[in-house]
């Protein structure tokens, strides 16, 4: 009757669900947004050996039905069939981590409950058995009554198998799903009580209890160390930072060259005209000098994938604990303001693991002090034209060190900012920290390309859609009308965009900003990184064919200041024009209030803030 | 809140623990002014609850707070005074 079956992944967190998710979908998946929420939802579907089509969707890890935080609820929803936007799955698969049963066969008996078909995965059992933990898994299956498959879903070994496996078990289960009755009503259940069942079951069903993740003890003593443990946090961060800028030169020049080409061979091949126009300094100029900035976003957000994957992030977490405590947040906001270097979006969107919605609500409004990588274009493109590339102290380069200080001033300024949010309009108690600190693990590629190309997608995408729209209403801005035949200025002087900048100048100028940088910032509201490319389309409108060539780096050179360049910088620490951020906040908080404070307070900062460096540059140079 | 004066000569705050010490979890008090009313509740989540063996490890550099403690097999992080509600039986030697 139902073409694909319909296959629901629960499981605690760190028990290897995305892992085992990816290793069946592969690139099979699509991410959104669950209606209504802003929890990710991840789907995907694959083919049992048996040839039936399954659809699978990977829930929210949690530890117990009864959680309170969205995402959680969000899990036990689903597998009650209370979402009307997702109906209710017809076998769930829970995913189980071997070596750490009693915890985790917890929620294996909160689900039995429901008495929906299941299927359980005995997952990360290789690691099991490294630790010398000997599961019976016919006992485990006898004593729970459900089928368990052991399974390793790092590796695609494992992975058949439990593909064979699962072949075998849904056919009867599609069977018994079309028998089962409507769920009677959930009630949350007696923890304590059927802990202890999952302990005694775990207890009939392990042969030998092995020893403890020896690796996990040695990584903490050297990770969580009085010295070395902070030392190695910063050193991690610093080299992160540096690599952002040492590894993704040579294939940025690459991307550059083949943009430069494309251009040469449009206006080689095309009439002079307006199309011509459009398309070489509007579209290429624009949306180029976004994407050239695609290998530095793609090694940022490789170190934080890879962070995560391995367990680090949580160490992280927890020796931040104590300075996240001083302005009344905790550990757990280091993960989202980590994440908002990437982009502030998954950023906040990573604060419903925080359940104290005061805490929850700082953390959300100095997420986009957190410099994320949209502003990397706009920070590489100024470093370079202003900042000398030398070494300091024979070993780190100047404007690896300048891009840190950046970094840091955002870091400091959100502390400050957490510190008075807490004190004024946040006031209360906050929530302690409470986290389980999951056992180290090699970062599995195949998840982390899975990652990194869900990444990719969505930047193309952003610099497809939006980037692209703004350009060409940037151009057409730019473009017309047409300067009067006996002009001296650069064309676009005359233009709509000129006209709107040299009002915005009158506001700008006190802080140092040309019109140029004016006109900029008003596309830069779509998003960041639009800056650059309006900068690169306003200075390339504003010359001849040849000067075009030039590149916009040497441009800037010749246009700017370097006090103006160091307040452009100081902007863009606080800078809070990123409409889809502002929307994101929006939605989270559920208030216009907030989004509004959000905006308002982060223009006020980024004023100052640029006005202050400009007068102290102007003042040291003269 | 358990009175702790009174309590067994081998029974401890999970807060006063050292490094490797091992212990049983005794009682938990439920709700202390430092702490919020859901914190035995976050708690059991994580398999912190009477009768289950636990082991305290490391503690943060900045002031020796949080600290990071196990339970079975899964290490979880707390603040102090969380752990200060949680009192330990402690087991010795082995």
């Amino acid at each position: 009757m139902n073409s694909a079956l319909r296959l629901a992944l629960v499981g605690n967190p760190n028990a290897g669900k995305s892992a085992l998710f990816n290793a069946l979908t592969g690139s099979r998946q699509k991410t959104g947004n669950y209606p209504g929420t802003t929890v990710e939802r991840r789907a995907g579907r694959f083919q049992t050996q048996h040839g039936l089509e399954v659809n699978v969707v990977d829930l929210p890890g949690t530890y117990s039905l009864s959680a309170t935080s969205p995402d959680q609820v969000v899990t036990r929803e689903v597998v009650l069939g209370q979402r009307d936007s997702e109906p209710l799955p017809d076998v769930i698969l829970c995913v189980v981590d071997a070596t750490n049963l009693k915890l985790h066969l917890r929620l294996v008996l909160e689900l039995k409950q429901l008495g929906r078909p299941m299927l359980i995965a005995l997952n990360m059992i290789d690691l099991a058995t490294r630790d010398k933990i000997d599961i019976d898994v016919d006992a485990l299956e006898s004593a729970l009554g459900i089928p368990v498959i052991p399974t390793v879903a790092v590796r695609r070994s494992g992975v058949k198998e439990l593909s064979v496996e699962l072949s075998n078990h849904l056919n009867d289960l599609v069977e018994e799903a079309a028998k089962t009755k409507p769920l009677p009503a959930w009630q949350p259940q007696d923890l304590k009580s059927l802990q202890k069942e999952a302990g005694r079951i775990a207890k009939v069903a392990t042969r030998s209890e092995g020893i403890e993740h020896v690796m996990t003890r040695r990584l903490d003593a050297l990770f969580l160390h009085k010295i070395a443990g902070p030392v190695i946090l910063f050193a991690m961060l610093f080299v992160m930072f540096q690599a952002v800028f040492a590894w993704a030169e040579t294939p940025m020049e690459w991307i550059d060259m083949g943009i430069g080409a494309l251009a040469d061979w449009l206006i080689a091949s095309l009439p002079d005209n307006a199309l011509r126009s459009l398309l070489v300094d509007g579209v290429i100029a624009g949306v180029g000098s976004v994407v050239v900035f695609l290998p530095q976003i793609l090694i940022l957000f490789a170190f934080i994938l890879a962070l995560e994957a391995s367990g680090y992030m949580a160490r992280g977490a927890f020796l931040m604990d104590r300075i996240m405590a001083s302005v009344g947040l905790n550990g757990r906001a280091f993960i989202p303001l980590l994440s908002s270097f990437a982009c502030a979006i998954p950023g906040i969107m990573a604060t419903r693991t925080i359940d104290n919605p005061r805490d929850r609500l700082t953390t959300i409004m100095i997420a986009p002090l957190m410099t994320c990588s949209a502003r990397i274009p706009v920070y590489t493109l100024l470093i370079a034209a202003f900042i000398p590339n030398r070494a300091v102290s024979g070993v780190f380069n100047l404007q690896g060190m300048v891009l840190f200080t950046l970094y840091l001033a955002g870091i400091v300024s959100a502390l400050i900012v957490a510190g008075v949010l807490k004190r004024t309009v946040t006031k209360g108690a906050s929530q302690s920290l409470l986290m389980e600190l999951p056992k180290y693990q090699l970062p599995n590629l195949r998840d982390l390309v899975l990652g990194l190309y869900e990444r990719v997608k969505i930047f193309m995408a952003r610099a497809g859609k939006f980037i692209l729209t703004t350009m060409i209403v940037l151009w057409v801005l730019a473009s017309y009308p047409a300067p009067p035949a006996d002009a001296v200025l650069p064309d676009i002087y005359y233009s709509y965009a000129g006209q709107i900048g040299r009002v915005l100048e009158i506001l700008f100028a006190p802080i140092g900003f040309t019109w140029e940088i004016a006109i900029s910032l008003v596309p830069g509201m779509a998003a960041r990184e639009v800056f650059v490319g309006a900068l690169g389309t306003v200075y390339a409108l504003s010359g001849s064919e040849d000067q075009i060539a030039t590149s916009l780096v040497s441009r800037l050179q010749n246009a700017w200041s370097l006090p103006t360049a160091l307040a452009v910088m100081a902007w863009y620490v606080y800078a809070p024009q990123c409409l889809a951020t502002l929307a994101v906040a929006k939605r989270e908080t559920n208030s216009w209030g907030w989004m509004f404070f959000m905006a308002g307070y982060l223009t006020a900062i980024a004023y100052l803030a640029a006005g202050i460096t400009y007068w102290t540059a102007t003042a040291i140079i003269g | 809140m358990p009175d702790i004066s009174t309590a067994a000569e081998n029974q401890v705050t999970l807060a006063d623990m050292r490094y490797g010490e091992k212990g049983r979890i005794a009682s938990i008090a439920s709700q202390t002014a430092e702490n919020d009313a859901g914190l035995a509740a976050r708690l059991l989540e994580l398999g912190i609850m009477e009768g289950a063996e636990i082991e305290a490890l490391h503690r943060s550099p900045f002031g020796g707070d949080p600290m990071s403690v196990k339970v079975d097999r899964t290490i979880i992080a707390l603040r102090r005074a969380d752990a200060g509600t949680i009192i330990i039986e402690r087991l010795n030697g082995n």
